[in-house]
């Protein structure tokens, strides 16, 4: 049985007095997109920082494809690939520089055309960095964390702000790389991103992960099973029903309400992760 | 690795238009500078004398034979001489003053001395003066004592070859070429640390220890390189090129641990300029030492660059052995080894 991408057991980090993760534990697979939701100052970018080797747990430890977090940084750093929450690049040099660049730290011959050419910044390769808009740094950003193959790839926020064609640019490449074998620590606040790409997502509020799961079992767990319908009855009047799925036999109840209209609408009332994270929490995804 | 970050820095620098001017820019100016003082002292001390009394008087004439001075016919056109510089000092010997002198009465006797002239030598001017009037008035006055005079100089002799302001200057205009080079350095590394592209690098498998190694020779190889350009271009290199090779290898050592310290130090661009400012200004100061020997203060000796500007003077401008020069070169060598280690403790706990 393969070992897993990422094991962590009570890690804990404090700045000063603030505990910023507090004893979280969890398990990563090969090939398995995780998503970590909070809001700002959760514990996420923490969170990977200590998966990184940036900065050493207080407490609890972590192994990274078997690796110790801490005894094996340097080892670990040659099979992980990370983009940061802000945009680091040498904004003076071109993309194919800055590609260059990190091919050389890693020691590896890439194909940097075909991975701007992944990226959608084929053609604008020549251009200095800092012509660049927020998406197409943030795609550089994460072929630079491909360019190598990693083994793991650990992405903190890599949609935040982005139009609607770069995120989808980084979402195939996620789900590119997770079909490979690559597993994917994504970190994001946003609650539709994690609902489409990530297998399991664990919920993190004030350092503590306060749920893990898949999207949907978590939909189950803590969701309402239960359909609203809108009916049009003959002399137009539009009514609302709500149809619950347990229990009950929904069906026998949705073909009696089209008898008596015209159905307009069938939505399910299926909790959406920014509910559950609320009724768990009591706060908000943002801020 | 190290390689790879080298090139990026030097790809980095040359797209920096403002770094790249004003490296260029400053190197030109220093050549400049250099080969705009003057090239020559004038040794001599000139004495102009006006007279406003007959040249034939017998007391004129011993003035005259004591003192070599340059005649002048008026007053003004003395003071108009003394003021140009044309001669060193000047004395106006009018009626009354001869009057006074022949009843051997005191005398009042301005000496007119040219601006800038130092206090050791207005002093000893009017010592000469004084000497030959009272000589004059003795009852033995003009008759040659019989002292011979034996002059001994302790150093190097440099009676008819004193150093230039020029070669005084250049031991000032290579710490200059240094401190900023370190100003730069800092700012280079302040700018990774800004951008968070240290962050990016150092989740490679890039160690802390090989970029700060990278900088470090970087930084040490900019700095090498420009002071040679300078040397070359005064045609300086050649008095003593081993020994000026090693001088400025450890300055640029010693700058790369002024460097470091001023970007662990600085938060921002900000704090660069400032911490550069509280580290850099002082570090200019032992260059005063050489340029101007007269208006230094001692105390400049203790900062830790004087081993440097002073090795440097010794070494371009009194051809020093290596025996000489070793002081200069251990203390050099220990300081820059305990800033650099400081420095790159510092950064990489910044890094951390």
């Amino acid at each position: 049985m393969a070992q897993p991408a990422i094991v962590a057991e009570d890690l804990t980090y404090r700045y000063g007095d603030l505990t910023a993760v507090d004893h979280i534990s969890f398990q990563v697979e090969e090939g398995e997109i995780i998503g970590m939701l909070g809001p700002n100052g959760a514990g996420k970018t923490t969170t990977v920082m200590m998966l990184t080797g940036q900065i050493r747990p207080a407490e609890g430890r972590a192994r990274v494809l078997g690796m110790d977090i801490v005894k094996e940084t340097k080892q670990i750093q040659r099979h992980i690939g990370v983009t940061f929450e802000t945009t680091n690049l040498y904004e003076q040099l071109n993309a194919v520089e800055n590609l260059q660049l990190f091919a050389r730290l890693y020691g590896v011959r890439a194909d940097i055309r075909d991975l701007l050419e992944k990226v959608g910044l084929a053609g604008r390769e020549k251009e200095r960095v800092a012509n660049y808009s927020k998406g197409m740094k943030q795609r550089l950003m994460v072929a630079r964390a491909m360019l190598h193959n990693p083994r793991i790839l650990f992405l903190d926020e890599p949609t935040h702000g982005l139009d609607p064609v770069s995120s989808r640019t980084i979402h195939t490449l996620i789900q590119e790389a997770a079909e490979r074998g690559t597993a994917v620590f994504l970190t994001t606040h946003d609650m539709m991103e994690a609902d489409k790409l990530c297998h399991r997502v664990a919920f993190i509020n004030q350092g503590k992960i306060v749920a893990l799961d898949t999207p949907a079992a978590l939909k189950l767990r803590y969701g309402k099973r239960a359909l609203r319908v809108e009916v049009e009855a003959p002399d137009g009047r539009v009514t609302t029903h709500e149809i619950p799925l347990d229990g009950s036999d929904g069906i026998q109840e949705l073909a009696m309400l089209a008898q008596r209209g015209r159905i307009l609408t069938v939505h399910s009332e299926e909790a959406t992760l920014e509910d559950i994270f609320i009724q768990l929490t009591g706060r908000g995804l943002v801020g | 690795m190290i390689a790879t970050l080298i090139a990026k820095d030097l790809k980095l620098y040359a797209r920096n238009r403002l770094y790249s001017f004003l490296t260029v820019f400053a190197l030109l100016a220093y050549i400049g500078i250099y080969f705009l003082v003057p090239a020559s002292t004038n040794e001599e001390l000139s004495i102009g004398l006006a007279l406003e009394v007959p040249q034939e008087h017998p007391l004129v004439q011993y003035v005259v034979r004591f003192m070599e001075p340059q005649l002048f016919t008026s007053r003004e056109a003395l003071l108009a001489s003394v003021e140009e510089g044309e001669v060193t000092a000047g004395l106006v010997i009018t009626r009354e003053v001869l009057a006074r002198l022949q009843q051997g009465q005191a005398v009042n006797l301005p000496l007119y001395v040219t601006p800038g002239t130092p206090s050791y030598l207005q002093e000893a001017l009017a010592d000469v003066v004084a000497v030959a009037i009272n000589d004059l008035v003795s009852p033995g006055g003009g008759r040659m004592r019989l002292i011979e005079e034996t002059e001994e100089v302790l150093g190097p002799d440099l009676m008819g070859a004193s150093l230039s302001m020029r070669q005084r200057l250049l031991p000032m205009l290579v710490m200059f070429v240094l401190l900023i080079e370190a100003f730069g350095m800092a700012t280079l590394i302040n700018q990774e640390v800004v951008t968070d592209t240290v962050r990016a690098l150092l989740v490679t498998p890039l160690r802390t220890s090989q970029f700060i190694a990278g900088k470090a020779l970087l930084s040490v190889g900019l700095a090498i390189t420009q002071v040679l350009i300078l040397l070359v271009a005064t045609g300086q290199i050649v008095t003593a090129p081993l020994q000026l090779l090693v001088l400025i290898l450890l300055g640029g050592l010693f700058m790369t641990g002024v460097a470091f310290l001023i970007a662990a130090i600085a938060r921002d661009y900000m704090g660069v300029f400032t911490w550069g400012l509280v580290f850099v200004l002082p570090m200019m100061l032992p260059g005063l030492t050489v340029a101007f020997p007269g208006m230094a203060s001692a105390w400049m000796e203790w900062i830790p660059s004087f081993f440097l500007v002073d090795g440097l003077h010794r070494a371009l401008n009194f051809q020093v052995s290596w025996g000489e020069l070793s002081g200069n070169l251990v203390s050099l060598l220990g300081i820059s080894l305990l800033l650099l280690a400081l420095g790159g403790t510092l950064l990489r706990r910044r890094f951390q």
